[in-house]
């Protein structure tokens, strides 16, 4: 009777530590896919106003389209931060995206555009949103940035993207 | 009653007892190995010149080593330089593409602290090696830019590393090729290339 | 009676084990990029990207001219060029990983000789909406060529995502040129090839 009872005992165990034992292995990459699924929080801005985003008070200058091939346009973004906290400013990395109305992503360009280089050629030698633009700013003192993207002729609706990871878990987008 | 129940208890005690001084046996055996095979390395397997070795995911074939002050692709450097260059030839045995011969030769001398890597040059055209493709054999040639302040060597000895393939490796069961030591050492003589014959 | 069952059935479980663990799919299989086939000629869509490879040749020799300098490239098997078209459709990328799988399940990367090459796949950011020329080049056995597939992904170390298979079909060139010469293109095309 006595060895019946264990064996029950047992089996109902196993049924509880079975699905516990899977729970406690894939616990980590659980909370991780949770982590990622929920949206950041978005700060809209629109119609060039400022805004205080990671340390600094930010503003969109400009969104130029200039023309490159047949079928592709770039665009020039410029835009400033006065920094508030500049301590904060200097501790993340400045990830800059442009979106369009199809919710496709453009990566700024590394190299300066002739275009942009012919055309606006005081915006070309300004700063690209990252770390060197905010190594010498004081409070108050507002920093000049520009990015530009080359882009389909057909893209409508573009906006810039700002994340600021380890200065801000929000993003700043400008419409 | 109670004889039945004697004998069933001396045969539990009995099991108990051999597969307590079975495991015993098996552990120590196990400890003992592994302290004698540490005690005695097995010493390197010496491999001829020219000879094929087979290291697992390569065979190499080592040939002919030479001093020169011109590296391979014929530029000379703009300060004088010696360079140790042997002749090697590569037969990728894996499955797939790759660069991993990089670190399979080293010069094995214990004066020379830390040998630089040496840099690969494919016989056929001069020109810097990049990965080489299974079933496609290449001649290489290594290239050692030899220290300044060391004697040039008349002999050298190259220590060949091996490479084993585990289907399911032990972290998280993926196919994947290991280091597993040395496969063989070559000793070559260095002959001194006069720089007259090389342009 | 009892013991000859007992033998039995832990022979009958062990052979169950092992059918399981030699059955069960490795690491590597379970995380290897998804599929999706297509063939020379045609575009080739992932959710991510599209490719079109358009035209293949085969060459004992490639020349790369840039900046009036001709620079040869020897192999010892023979050179596969394909050149083609790719598109990014969500986001900026570079297309960094391109295998040629052989008929006999070898791998063979692109080859990573070409430093100047215009147009060179690995080299090639790709905006998205905006496709781009691209040239490719494997240096292969020449029993490779036959039966063999071009693997396009995003990146080789990408698990789960989707790699193109892209067969080359009645495309396959039947003649082998002793050498092609690959100089940069003066207007339109980033690149010229030419056989001979």
């Amino acid at each position: 009777m006595s060895e019946k009872r264990t064996f029950w005992i047992c089996l109902l165990a196993l049924v509880v530590a079975l699905p516990l034992a899977f729970v406690v292995r894939a616990w980590e990459s659980l909370r991780e896919g949770h982590w990622l699924a929920t949206q950041k929080a978005e700060i809209v801005v629109e119609d060039g106003a400022g805004q205080a985003f990671a340390g600094g008070q930010w503003k969109l200058l400009d969104m130029r389209r200039l023309p490159r091939t047949n079928d592709a346009r770039v665009i020039l973004a410029e835009f400033e931060a006065s920094p508030t906290d500049p301590a904060v400013l200097s501790q993340g990395a400045c990830r800059v995206r442009l979106i369009d109305s199809e919710g496709r992503r453009f990566e700024p360009v590394t190299l300066t555009e002739p275009i942009v280089r012919e055309m606006y050629p005081e915006v070309a030698e300004r700063p690209r949103c990252g770390v060197l633009a905010f190594t010498d700013a004081k409070t108050g003192a507002t920093v000049r940035m520009a990015e530009s993207f080359i882009v389909p002729a057909e893209a409508r609706d573009l906006s810039l993207r700002i994340e600021f990871p380890g200065a801000s878990d929000e993003t700043l987008i400008f419409k | 009653m109670p004889v039945v129940q004697r004998s069933k208890i001396r045969q539990r005690l009995l099991i108990m007892l051999v597969t307590g001084i079975g495991g015993m046996a098996a552990a120590a055996v196990s400890f003992a190995t592994a302290v004698y095979d540490a005690a005695n390395p097995v010493p390197a397997v010496t491999a001829a010149k020219g000879e094929a070795i087979d290291t697992g995911r390569w065979r190499v074939t080592i040939n002919d080593a030479t001093m020169a002050s011109v590296p391979p692709t014929g530029t000379k450097p703009f300060e004088p330089k010696r360079f140790l260059m042997v002749d090697i030839e590569l037969d990728n045995r894996s499955v797939t593409t790759s660069n991993a011969f990089m670190n399979l030769i080293a010069i094995k001398d214990e004066r020379v602290i830390a040998s630089p890597k040496p840099v690969y040059y494919l016989a056929r055209d001069k020109w810097i090696a990049s990965a080489i493709n299974p079933n496609m054999p290449e001649k290489l040639i290594a290239v050692w830019e030899w220290p300044a302040d060391r004697p040039e060597p008349e002999k050298v000895s190259l220590s060949i590393g091996k490479q084993i393939y585990k289907p399911r490796d032990n972290l998280y069961g993926a196919p994947n090729w290991f280091d597993d030591g040395e496969a063989a050492v070559v000793e070559l003589a260095v002959t001194q290339d006069t720089g007259s014959s090389e342009q | 009676m009892s013991a000859l069952r007992a033998l039995l059935l832990s022979v009958s479980a062990i052979a169950a084990l092992y059918a399981m663990r030699s059955s069960t799919p490795g690491y590597g299989d379970i995380t290897a990029p998804i599929a999706v086939r297509g063939a020379v000629g045609e575009r080739v869509e992932s959710r991510d990207f599209a490719f079109g490879a358009a035209n293949v040749h085969l060459a004992r020799q490639v020349r790369v001219e840039s900046f009036g300098r001709i620079k040869e490239y020897s192999t010892s098997g023979i050179w596969l060029i394909i050149e083609g078209a790719a598109v990014a459709k969500t986001e900026t990328m570079t297309l960094t990983s391109a295998e040629w799988l052989a008929g006999n399940g070898l791998r063979y990367e692109l080859s990573q000789r070409f430093s100047t090459v215009p147009g060179y796949l690995p080299t090639e950011r790709l905006e998205p909406g905006l496709p781009r020329p691209v040239l490719l080049a494997f240096e292969l056995p020449e029993a490779a060529v036959d039966k063999g597939t071009l693997l396009v992904a995003r990146s080789l170390v990408m698990p789960l995502a989707e790699e193109l298979w892209i067969t080359l079909g009645d495309k396959q060139p039947t003649d082998i040129k002793p050498s092609v010469t690959i100089a940069r293109g003066s207007s339109g095309t980033p690149w010229t090839l030419a056989a001979r």
